[in-house]
C-alpha cells in the first residue's frame, strides 16, 4: 500500500471526515466512525495532530479492513481517494 | 437501469412469485385460487428455478473468492461458501434429474443427499470464517457483544428447532432416512448460531453496501433453516402442508444467497 506522505501534521478531526467519508458507502457511517477512532486508539493517537508516521500507519490500518469487503484493487483506490482528499484540502503548516 | 438495480428486482420479483405460489397452497389448498394454478408448470419451474438460483450463487461465490487476493482473510470464507454452495447445486441436480427426467417425487433418501450432506460441512465452516475475517480486519470486535450474546439466541432457537424435529428420534425403525430427517436439524442449528453472529455483526454495517451482502447470507442461512425444519415435519408428520412452505423456503433462501454473492462480486467489481 503507498503511503499518505502528507507534508506535516494533520489535524485529528480532518483525518476522521476524510476516512468516514471514504468509508462511509461500504460499511455505513457508524462502523466508519467506530473503525476510524478504534484505530486511533490503537495507535495510541491522542493529540489534536496526526504526524505524518501516525497517518501512514491509520491508512495502512483502514485499507486492511477494507480489503476483506472489497478486494486488494478497490481498497487502493479508496486509499488513494483519502490522500487526494488530505492533499487537496492542504495540510496546515 | 443499472444492473444492480435490476438484479434486485429479479430476485424480489422472483421471492414474492413464490410466497404468492406456495402459500396458498399451503395455508388454504383446497381453495379456487389453487384448483386454478398451472399446476404442472409449477412443478416443471420450482426444481429448475432452485437449481438456477444455485448455480448462480455457486459461481458469483466463486468469482468472488477469485476476486480476493491470496492472503486475504475473507477468502477461505468465500471459497468455502463457493464450495458449499456448489456441493448444494450438484444435489439440486439430482432432484431436477428425478423431478423431470423420470417425472417421479425424488425420493429420501437419494444421492441428492450425499451432495447436501457435504454442502451443509462447508456450509457450516463459511460462516464462522467470516466471522473471524471481520474480526481479523480490525473492527472493532467485542466478543462478548458480538458473540456470546447473538450466540446465545442462536443456541436457544436450535433448542426450538430440534424440539420441532425430535419426533423424527423416537421413530420405530431409524434407518439413513431417520438419520437424515436429524441430521438436517442439527447441522442447521450449528449453522444458526454463526448466521445470527454475522447478522448481528451486519447490523453494525447498517447504512453501508457491505451491510447488504451479509444481511442477505445470513438471511439465506436463516430461511434455509426454516427449510429444512419444514422438510423435516413434511417426513415426520407426513403432513403435506409443509411441503409447499418447504418449497417456498428454499426457494426464498437460494434467491437470497444468488442476490447475496452477485452483491460481493459487483462490490469486487467497484
Amino acid at each position: 500500500m503507498p503511503p499518505v506522505t502528507p507534508r506535516s501534521a494533520v489535524p485529528c478531526q480532518r483525518v476522521e471526515e476524510v476516512v468516514e467519508r471514504v468509508l462511509s458507502p461500504y460499511v455505513g457511517a457508524t462502523m466508519a466512525r467506530a473503525a476510524t477512532r478504534g484505530h486511533y486508539r490503537a495507535l495510541g493517537i491522542g493529540g489534536p495532530d496526526l504526524e505524518p508516521e501516525q497517518l501512514d500507519s491509520l491508512v495502512q490500518k483502514v485499507g486492511l479492513g477494507l480489503h476483506i469487503f472489497v478486494g486488494r484493487e478497490r481498497t487502493a483506490e479508496l486509499l488513494a481517494a483519502i490522500r487526494r482528499d488530505l492533499d487537496s484540502q492542504g495540510a496546515p503548516a | 437501469m443499472s444492473t444492480k438495480r435490476l438484479w434486485d428486482l429479479v430476485f424480489a420479483g422472483l421471492i414474492a412469485a413464490a410466497a404468492v405460489v406456495f402459500l396458498p397452497r399451503a395455508l388454504a389448498p383446497g381453495s379456487a385460487f389453487v384448483a386454478r394454478m398451472p399446476e404442472a408448470a409449477i412443478l416443471t419451474l420450482t426444481p429448475l428455478v432452485k437449481l438456477a438460483c444455485l448455480l448462480v450463487a455457486a459461481w458469483a461465490a466463486t468469482a468472488s473468492a477469485r476476486g480476493f487476493e491470496a492472503g486475504n482473510p475473507v477468502r477461505p470464507a468465500w471459497r468455502l461458501l463457493a464450495t458449499g454452495l456448489g456441493l448444494y447445486a450438484l444435489g439440486q441436480a439430482v432432484s431436477v434429474y428425478y423431478q423431470l427426467l423420470r417425472d417421479v417425487r425424488t425420493p429420501f433418501p437419494s444421492p441428492a443427499d450425499f451432495f447436501f450432506v457435504l454442502s451443509a460441512g462447508f456450509l457450516i465452516l463459511a460462516l464462522p470464517a467470516f466471522v473471524r475475517a471481520f474480526r481479523d480486519a480490525g473492527f472493532p470486535f467485542d466478543p462478548r457483544r458480538d458473540v456470546l450474546l447473538p450466540g446465545a439466541a442462536g443456541v436457544l432457537l436450535g433448542i426450538g428447532v430440534l424440539f420441532l424435529v425430535h419426533p423424527a428420534l423416537d421413530a420405530d425403525r431409524f434407518g439413513l432416512a431417520e438419520a437424515l430427517n436429524v441430521f438436517y436439524p442439527l447441522s442447521d442449528v450449528v449453522m444458526l448460531v454463526p448466521a445470527i453472529v454475522l447478522a448481528r455483526i451486519t447490523a453494525r454495517l447498517r447504512g453501508g453496501s457491505v451491510a447488504a451482502v451479509w444481511a442477505l447470507l445470513a438471511a439465506g442461512f436463516l430461511v434455509l433453516v426454516v427449510g429444512d425444519v419444514c422438510f423435516a415435519w413434511l417426513t415426520i408428520a407426513e403432513d403435506a402442508r409443509f411441503d409447499p412452505l418447504g418449497d417456498l423456503a428454499y426457494v426464498v433462501a437460494y434467491a437470497l444467497f444468488a442476490r447475496a454473492t452477485l452483491r460481493q462480486r459487483e462490490l469486487l467489481a467497484g
